[in-house]
């Protein structure tokens, strides 16, 4: 097998280097993203990891309360409970610096007299602590920085650094530099340490801390105190490993990989259908080499062995030269990635290197190889039945029995009308199943692409002989007559744009869906929030502050929004709690269940929750359900009282009392006030008084409703972001698929071109009909890949993306999008047509009329 | 008709190719019907390919994905006949060469020696000065041979064409009025 390789399959891959150069392409396009995705993935997740683990310190333990906060009380029961050797505080914010050059930094509030127990702190030019503790304790404004971050921003102790806090900016003393041993080398040597009391107050924290972290006495195992100290603490407490606390933002990054492994999935279902194409052109033009070799003794297997093996070859380059693109496609994704954390669910990452897993290395290359040898299988298998009698008669060509078109065409029918009916079934709502039946109705339309190519060609006949004469009907009639030609041609076309698509679908629904909800959801004239960012809300107001507001001339309303982020069965939706009543005087909310007059009785002041079609989706709930939430009073039980339309979150929300809120989470902080303005009050008047009242003394961003419907928007564009990068490469992927399928088209008709020319066909005139036909190539692609996307962007839109995150958008066509795609497929048709047909006509006729 | 024959590498072929513009000589000159191809560039060759020039093939290359009558219509739509006039001039020439039930079928559908009278019509339908045939009863039985033969004398006496034909085949060659020997890339 090695030396047939050698002799016959590498001298072909030279012969046809540019063809076999393309088909590889996409299984390096698939690999890469795929690759590219994965590594990120887990540079993030390793970086979260590390980060955590570095601030741990020796904590076995650590004890929070959700995004409420952990009392000061928690602090003394956790103590007290035996087999505890050290219980100390922790706040934790990642905030930013006045100066944007010196980025963000992670600010360790800790109680100094008791955490040496538990990090390790080297400040350097002393042994043990910085030059002055008592300084440091008794001065709220003290901070000392990692080296990494001082160097870096040319800082030395007694050094001034301004940092964005609850209070505004404020200036810091770097009382010492850490060395970057320990602790110090979290989030990317960006990190400081400053008093825990000091940071309770910059930070807005009140009474409480972020979280209590635990050590236990030698020889205690986790598993027998774990316990004690939850029963001492009550259930309303979540004490697990460090590590265990990361899960939850790792699930958030999870969510948004899903969707460029997708996009890896599909691209590489194209780069398959390339290698299917190429191979079985490959076949054909290799007919008579094929009979010389089984004349000369090599077996049938010994023939598809020869085939498949030089698939697994093309796939071992194509996946390796992927994994080396992913490496540098996966630095960019990171950042990327990183940034849309930051943006969208409001986490920081700090990833310095990307971390190439060998394991997703591995999986990566069995993929591409995978992909290879699958879409080579068949034509393999068509060249081992080759008759070697036949093929070594020149002039005969295989032709596509009638037979065989007419079972494919009743094939195609019957899976895709199997799969319509099975997309209605309960199995639907699953999302492995989704995947399986979207791959069936990939195979459906394959098998139905010969006879739809055929008759939408049949239709172009007259159209082409009418507008360019002979050569249009040179063109239109080879599109017709070679229908395996043809078909195979427009085939790679259209999985590469219904690809594109479906993706636009997505992006167009969601876009649609998402304008329309905010139009409705956005109604207050005013935002007054403590964070920068809406979604990573770092610092929160004193309820007080409502008051003060509230007598500024003009506000006639103010709404107090506290919002967490839950921990519920492996998700993280979105707990959203407002003064109910002033809520439904100003808007009514969406409802797909319920009523609203049932929304008041049940909510106010009492423990019924409104929640979100994504969350009653993701979690089979209805009106009339019950649900359990772990708040720091303990357990409680909450009644669902209706299901209302809401994009805040893809992992859904949950909308409660304020009232019931401050009672059962203990936490009266306020992230954002809604105001509703009197009529005649110009808002932007109203934001200035604000500003000019507040902001001396806090860190304060005012926004108007239409600042706030362009944020959302903004955001949007940002969750969108992922959806844009796999539109770019399925853009990519129908190139690909267009250029390498219109090669091999040209390239297997250097003999029908020597004969026409032999007959008196001018270059020019035959290169026009070439350049026609491949325009009609494009144009039934698009009309086909818009007709195949819609179908398949319809069902992704209303089953795949509802199985990942719950929501069902109303499907809307991307017409932008389809309509753009008819110039330039037939710009990128006839510009990969050009250098084909060049070499075509290039070749002297003699040797183009002895082409086989 | 004029047969030219000789053993292989006598350059036979490339003599044919040369007196039918697919290939340039090296030196020397080539005059077709007054016209002197070496000072022609490619189109201006292909046109008087199409114009003065029939080709027959050993292996017949018909365009698979033509029927017979569309193969022959080919020439006539190169040289910008309409559609209607060309089906018309091409079913009348598939008459002459016995194949008027066959036009609707594909090469792949018709015999050897079928294929080969479809490539005699196609050669014949612009009516050209000089048909130029490659081995035409190479590929075929004793029987077609003869068919062809007969059939390619018929023709050159109807139209009054030259024929130059490269043959192995004595019995081929004995239909021709006149053998040029080839050896060694000259005439023996």
């Amino acid at each position: 097998m090695l030396l047939l390789l050698r002799q016959i399959s590498i001298p072909e891959f030279r012969r046809h280097l540019l063809r076999y150069i393309l088909t590889l392409l996409g299984i390096v396009l698939g690999v890469a993203i795929f690759a590219a995705v994965r590594s990120a993935n887990t540079s993030l997740r390793l970086a979260l990891r590390e980060t955590i683990d570095q601030i741990a310190g020796k904590a076995v333990l650590q004890v929070t309360a959700g995004q409420a906060g952990v009392p000061e009380s928690a602090v003394d029961e956790a103590r007290s409970v035996p087999g505890v050797r050290a219980a100390v505080p922790v706040i934790e914010a990642v905030v930013r610096a006045s100066d944007a050059r010196q980025g963000n930094i992670l600010i360790l509030g800790v109680d100094m007299a008791g955490d040496r127990s538990m990090r390790e702190y080297s400040v350097e030019g002393e042994d043990e602590t910085c030059s002055d503790p008592l300084a440091f304790l008794a001065q709220p404004n003290s901070v000392i920085i990692a080296r990494e971050f001082a160097v870096r921003n040319n800082l030395k102790e007694d050094d001034s650094v301004q940092l964005v806090t609850a209070l505004g900016k404020k200036n810091f003393t770097v009382r010492g530099i850490m060395a970057p041993k320990g602790m110090a080398k979290a989030f990317g040597g960006n990190i400081g340490v400053m008093d825990i009391y000091s940071a309770q107050f910059v930070f807005s924290r009140g009474r409480s801390f972020d979280r209590i972290d635990i050590a236990l006495d030698a020889g205690r195992k986790i598993d027998e105190v774990l316990p004690l100290i939850q029963a001492r603490l009550g259930s309303g407490y979540r004490i697990e490993p460090p590590l265990r606390r990361g899960r939850q933002t790792e699930s958030l990054m999870e969510a948004f990989t899903q969707g460029l492994f997708f996009s890896s999935v599909m691209a590489l279902l194209v780069g398959l259908f390339i290698i299917f194409n190429a191979f079985s052109v490959s076949v054909t033009q290799r007919r008579s080499q094929i009979g010389i070799l089984r004349a000369l003794g090599v077996t049938r297997a010994q023939v598809r062995g020869l085939f498949l093996g030089e698939s697994m070859l093309l796939g071992l380059t194509g996946s390796l030269a992927g994994i080396a693109a992913g490496i540098l496609l996966g630095r960019a994704m990171m950042g990327f990635m990183a940034r849309l954390a930051e943006q969208i669910y409001g986490v920081r990452v700090h990833a310095a290197s990307l971390h190439l897993d060998p394991f997703w290395s591995a999986v990566s290359l069995v993929m591409g190889v995978g992909a290879s040898v699958v879409g080579a299988y068949l034509p393999a298998r068509a060249a081992a039945r080759v008759d070697p009698a036949l093929a070594l008669q020149k002039g005969k060509f295989q032709i596509l029995f009638p037979g065989e078109n007419r079972r494919r065409r009743r094939a195609g029918l019957i899976l895709l009308l199997f799969c319509i009916g099975l997309g209605y079934t309960p199995w639907a709502e699953t999302l492995h199943f989704q995947l399986l039946l979207f791959a069936a109705l990939f195979v459906s339309f394959v098998l139905l692409v010969p006879t739809v190519s055929h008759f939408f060609a049949g239709l172009l006949r007259r159209p082409m002989g009418w507008i360019f004469g002979m050569e249009g009907r040179l063109a239109s009639d080879s599109l017709v007559q070679a229908p395996r030609r043809t078909s195979a041609t427009v085939a790679a076309l259209m999985f590469s744009l219904s690809f594109v698509i479906s993706v636009a679908s997505i992006s167009a629904s969601i876009k649609t869906s998402m304008m329309k909800w905010v139009d409705f959801a956005v109604n207050s004239d005013l935002f007054v929030t403590a964070s920068e960012s809406l979604t990573a809300r770092t610092f929160q107001f004193p309820e007080t502050i409502g008051a003060e507001l509230k007598k500024i001339p003009g506000v006639r309303q103010v709404d107090s929004v506290r919002i967490l982020v839950l921990d519920y069965k492996e998700t993280a939706p979105m707990l959203i709690s407002i003064e109910l009543d002033q809520y439904l005087r100003r808007g009514k909310p969406l409802l797909e269940e319920g009523r609203l007059e049932d929304l008041s009785p049940g909510m106010l002041g009492k423990n019924g929750v409104l929640i979100s079609n994504n969350f009653a989706r993701l979690h089979r709930l209805r009106k009339g359900d019950r649900i359990e939430l772990d708040t720091p009073t303990g357990r409680h039980e909450f009644a669902v009282v209706g299901v209302q339309v809401d994009y805040s979150s893809d992992n859904g929300s949950l909308v409660m009392d304020r009232e019931v809120y401050k009672r059962l989470w203990r936490d009266d902080r306020v992230d954002t006030f809604d105001l509703m303005l009197e009529k005649g009050y110009e808002p932007s008047a109203v934001r200035r008084e604000i500003q000019s009242r507040l902001a001396q003394e806090r860190n304060v961003l005012v926004l108007t409703n239409k600042d706030m419907r362009e944020e959302i928007l903004r955001l949007t564009d940002q969750f969108m972001a992922l959806t844009y990068v796999q539109l770019m490469v399925a853009v990519l992927v129908a190139v690909l698929g267009i250029v390498n399928s219109l090669t091999v088209s040209i390239t297997e008709r250097k003999r029908e071109i020597g004969i026409v020319r032999a007959l008196g066909g001018e270059r020019n005139r035959v290169r026009k009909a070439i350049f026609l036909e491949a325009a009609c190539v494009g144009f039934v692609g698009v009309v086909l890949g818009v007709a195949c996307g819609s179908t398949m962007g319809y069902y992704v839109v209303r089953t795949f993306v509802a199985a990942v995150n719950g929501w069902i958008f109303p499907y809307a066509f991307p017409a932008a999008m389809s309509l753009a795609l008819f110039p330039g497929v037939l710009l990128v048709s006839l510009a990969a047509a050009w250098y084909p047909a060049a070499l075509a006509l290039k070749t002297p006729l003699v040797e183009a009329l002895a082409y086989e | 008709m004029l047969a030219t024959m000789g053993p292989s590498g006598s350059g036979k072929y490339t003599l044919l190719n040369i007196l039918g513009g697919l290939d340039r000589p090296s030196e020397g000159s080539v005059t077709i019907d007054g016209k002197e191809m070496s000072g022609l560039d490619d189109d201006e060759l292909t046109r008087l390919r199409r114009e003065k020039i029939g080709f027959i093939f050993q292996f017949f290359n018909l365009l698979q994905t033509l029927t017979a009558l569309e193969n022959v219509a080919l020439p006539l739509h190169l040289a910008g006949v309409p559609r209607k006039e060309a089906r018309s001039a091409a079913g009348e020439m598939l008459d002459t060469v016995g194949l008027k039930e066959r036009g609707d079928h594909l090469p792949d559908e018709l015999s050897g020696g079928e294929q080969q009278r479809v490539a005699m019509a196609r050669a014949l339908v612009l009516n050209p000065p000089l048909v130029l045939a490659d081995e035409p009863t190479g590929n075929l039985d004793s029987h077609n041979g003869q068919e062809v033969l007969a059939l390619f004398k018929k023709l050159q006496s109807q139209f009054g064409t030259t024929v130059i034909m490269v043959t192995h085949d004595s019995k081929a060659a004995a239909f021709c009025n006149r053998i040029l020997t080839m050896q060694d890339g000259r005439l023996a």
